[in-house]
């Protein structure tokens, strides 16, 4: 068969995409340019000109950061735990991290609003521990919120990373230590700019999913905790303003193109460090 | 003189399988040894507690005055060619070479000129900001080659550096490896599989076998006078049959073989169960012509033509073999040849266990 021949199996695959993911896209920003009489930047000008509208961007801008470095600081070494786990034990770490995810999303919401409640596991746990003498005020607050989300989006930075680390052929940290670097070199030098790619693909995944997350910033922290997504939301189904949450949806998707570019470049120069 | 690395009594087991016993071993400077042997003899291993990557359960190890045995491997000052090469994928050949000297803080300046000078050593000069991926297997190998050499070690080990290339590219390798260690004087131990390499190289080799070294001496020596049916075995060609000496004294020897008496040297007790050998170009095709030589008639199963020689291989049974090596141009023809050889090229072991 020809080149061209086996080219045109993918059409399918690409009309599918365009449809599904480019079209909405397009409309959406066609949306955001547009109101009852025509054309116009109005949507843009009332956004960028609000302190509110700034206010909740930053807001969900920082959670979606935190949720991130919270995941890399957490997943990077359970990563790493999780490859050098041998046999049995890996398979149930393995099946720890992933059975969560065939819970919906709302149910683990739910779950840790009883966790965190002032007579939950977690206030208990604090107070046994001597931690704590009163109950801490966890529900409704960020650190709260920060502790959930982190939680239920752990997995999806735990597990390219683990891919990416069995990928590394061992010899590699072995050939480091016969040159001369130290434990700390080798792994600084060899091993860390080699996970970079699954890096990325964890920062990518859980930086776009909690910058849109809509569920559980509602459900932990309530209607007063405006985002990006709560925006949209109240926009299209309360206020009935739709160029206000096509315009919040365009700095949504914006933001998270650039932290996800950023990350990437960021990962090259990592990598390409001698 | 005392020698540059000496190991003694290095053993090592895994569970209840004892991968190295008892082993100890002693080189000069510059010197270039080989650790031949089949796969699971224990000359990886050994080649990796050296290296420091794997700790022995015994025994001592001295480099260059220096007790080496306990130090992490990244104090031990030396260099590894890991088969395969074990580049670093991320980094560029230059970066690759000057790994080691970053890692030991080496002052950013001294850094350029000598990974420049090592990359054309190996005739690698214009290659330096090439991606290790963008590079033949025989670049790979200088790479590997020149990032090992790069921070002056006390010793370099090679492990089957050369076994990845084919077999042309090999043999310009060895060549062109052996002359690059000689002219830096530097000491090397090379793990191989492969006999005609270490043949090739080595200014020794220690043939190892279940763990331990059977015989340590010159190529020559190796293959002329092999210590062990196991050594003139794994070590090139050989006529090798079965039989009882029928006959002792004097250090002369006549020993009863399926295919007749033979005459050989040595001392062994009358009715020992031996193995008579020889090499294979050692054999003349005609029958002994005087008290100096001894010999059979060959049943003849197969020759084998390899230009510049050929090869005869016998058709014997119970566990006996045959080759013989002649010039390629000789004719014979018949199912039976006379074949002799000097009794003094002949070699004689105490027979090896039925069970082996």
């Amino acid at each position: 068969m020809t080149r061209l021949g086996i080219g045109w199996l993918a059409v399918p695959a690409c009309v599918f995409c365009l449809l599904v993911f480019a079209l909405p896209l397009a409309l959406l920003l066609l949306e955001s340019l547009r109101d009852g009489q025509g054309w116009t930047l109005d949507g843009y000008r009332n956004f960028l000109g609000s302190a509110y509208s700034w206010q909740v961007t930053t807001r969900t801008l920082r959670l979606a950061v935190l949720t991130t470095l919270i995941c890399i600081i957490i997943g990077y070494p359970a990563a790493f735990a999780l490859a050098r786990a041998r046999g049995v034990w890996q398979a149930l770490f393995v099946a720890a991290l992933l059975l969560p995810l065939s819970l919906s999303v709302i149910v683990k919401a739910f779950g840790w609003t009883v966790l965190l409640r002032s007579n939950g596991v977690v206030n208990r746990l604090l107070m046994a521990s001597g931690l704590t003498d009163a109950p801490m005020r966890l529900i409704f607050t960020e650190t709260g919120l920060l502790i959930g989300i982190a939680n239920i989006f752990l997995p999806f930075m735990v597990l390219p990373i683990f891919s990416v680390i069995r990928q590394i052929d061992p010899r590699l940290t072995d050939a480091a230590a016969t040159l001369g670097a130290g434990p700390i070199h080798g792994f600084t030098r060899v091993v860390v700019p080699l996970t970079m790619p699954g890096v990325v693909a964890g920062v990518t995944l859980v930086f776009s999913m909690s910058i849109a997350a809509y569920v559980i910033p509602t459900l932990l922290m309530g209607d007063r905790y405006q985002t990006l997504s709560t925006t949209i939301a109240t926009s299209f189904l309360y206020l009935q303003d739709p160029q206000r949450g096509s315009v919040a949806g365009v700095v949504l998707l914006v933001l998270s193109l650039l932290v996800v570019g950023a990350s990437v470049v960021l990962a090259r120069k990592v990598r390409a460090t001698p | 003189m005392e020698a540059h690395l000496d190991i003694a009594g290095v053993g090592k087991r895994f569970r209840q399988t004892v991968v190295l016993e008892d082993l100890s071993l002693a080189m000069r400077k510059g010197e270039f040894v080989s650790l031949l042997g089949p796969s699971g003899c224990g000359k990886t291993t050994l080649l990796r507690i050296l290296a420091g990557l794997l700790s022995p359960d015994g025994g001592r190890l001295h480099l260059a005055g220096r007790d080496i045995g306990r130090l992490p491997p990244h104090r031990r000052n030396i260099g590894v060619v890991f088969q395969n090469y074990a580049l670093f994928p991320h980094l560029t050949v230059f970066d690759n070479v000057a790994f080691g000297l970053r890692a030991r803080g080496t002052p950013r300046e001294e850094i350029a000129p000598r990974v420049r000078r090592l990359l054309d050593m190996v005739r690698l000069g214009p290659m330096a900001s090439r991606a290790i991926a963008q590079l033949s297997g025989g670049q790979q190998q200088r790479v590997a080659m020149a990032r090992a050499l790069a921070v002056n070690p006390e010793l370099i080990l090679l492990d089957e550096p050369l076994s990845a290339l084919d077999r042309k590219l090999r043999e310009t390798m060895q060549v062109e490896l052996r002359q690059l260690l000689r002219e830096l004087g530097m000491t090397a131990v090379f793990v191989t599989h492969d006999q005609e390499e270490a043949l090739a190289l080595s200014d020794r080799i220690a043939v190892m076998n279940a763990g331990r070294i059977e015989q340590l001496a010159t190529p020559a020596e190796i293959y002329a006078r092999p210590a062990s049916p196991f050594v003139l075995d794994f070590v090139g060609q050989s006529t090798a049959l079965h039989g009882e000496v029928v006959e002792a004294g004097d250090g002369r020897l006549s020993v009863q073989t399926a295919y007749g008496v033979l005459r050989a040297q040595g001392h062994f007790a009358k009715r020992a169960r031996v193995l008579v050998a020889v090499r294979p170009e050692r054999i003349a095709p005609r029958p002994a012509p005087d008290a100096e030589w001894t010999g059979i008639d060959l049943p003849l199963a197969a020759q084998t033509f390899l230009g510049s020689r050929r090869l005869l291989h016998g058709h014997l049974g119970g566990g006996d073999r045959a080759i013989v090596e002649l010039p390629a141009e000789t004719e014979i023809s018949g199912d039976m040849l006379p074949i002799s050889w000097r009794i003094t090229d002949t070699l004689v072991f105490p027979a090896p266990d039925v069970a082996e």
